[in-house]
């Protein structure tokens, strides 16, 4: 990725309920801040179970405030449901591409499903780098 | 008039009577029989292998197709992507799909 060769992209598929529409939709305006990937990893490192309140949007609103985003445009980002529509939307789009299970990764246009090791990625990207 | 067809059924073994007909006619039976008994599982194999064949094809043909419709595929879902790291311009793109939870 920082030669240049590879881009990562990450596609919302929020499918596990409030939480995971939340998480997803409160990405999606801390983006709105250019703080997309930060939100992104912070979310990441703090799951905590499913729908047990870890990514409620209390929680997700603290989460922006540790970050130093602007609050208020945030929680009225989130409160207001600028992305509800989005995020589903996008959940939708992927299981109508046949998206059934998360994380499944898709490298020009092959699909990866699961957490597989570094070598399966490796040895894709590789084919298509060097064709 | 019910002379002559009985007759005729004589001389029809008049025609066997020449010693090479019969032979010929046997030879060409044997042939005939050996033909179909080697012959059939040539052509059964034949159409066996039609269908592999077909089967060879399809994908043969789809490959073009499939990469068509997975690039495709991948440019609807990149237009569909809102963020991405790196270079917009890579040869590779790779695209999550996941839930934070």
């Amino acid at each position: 990725m920082d030669t240049g060769k590879v881009r990562f992209g990450y596609f919302n598929f929020a499918i596990l309920g409030d939480e995971s529409h939340w998480a997803a939709e409160a990405a999606e305006c801390a983006g709105d801040q250019d703080a997309y990937w930060e939100f992104h990893d912070y979310l990441f490192s703090h799951q905590n179970g499913e729908n047990q309140g870890a990514f409620s949007k209390d929680n997700l609103k603290g989460f922006a405030a540790e970050m130093g985003l602007d609050t208020k445009v945030f929680n009225e980002c989130l409160d207001s449901g600028k992305y509800t529509q989005f995020v589903q939307d996008q959940a939708n789009f992927a299981q109508q591409l046949g998206v059934q299970s998360t994380p499944t990764f898709i490298i020009n246009g092959r699909g990866i499903i699961g957490a597989q090791p570094f070598d399966t990625f490796k040895q894709v990207i590789d084919s298509f780098l060097n064709q | 008039m019910i002379d002559q067809p009985q007759g005729e059924k004589p001389a029809l073994t008049v025609v066997i009577q020449s010693w090479w007909t019969p032979a010929v006619a046997v030879i060409f039976l044997v042939i005939g029989l050996l033909g179909g008994y080697f012959g059939r599982p040539l052509v059964a194999k034949g159409t066996k292998t039609s269908e592999p064949v077909a089967v060879v094809t399809t994908p043969t043909t789809d490959p073009t197709e499939a990469a068509a419709s997975l690039k495709q595929i991948m440019d609807s879902v990149i237009s569909q992507t809102t963020n991405f790291k790196g270079d917009p311009n890579a040869t590779v793109t790779i695209i999550e799909f996941s839930d934070y939870q």
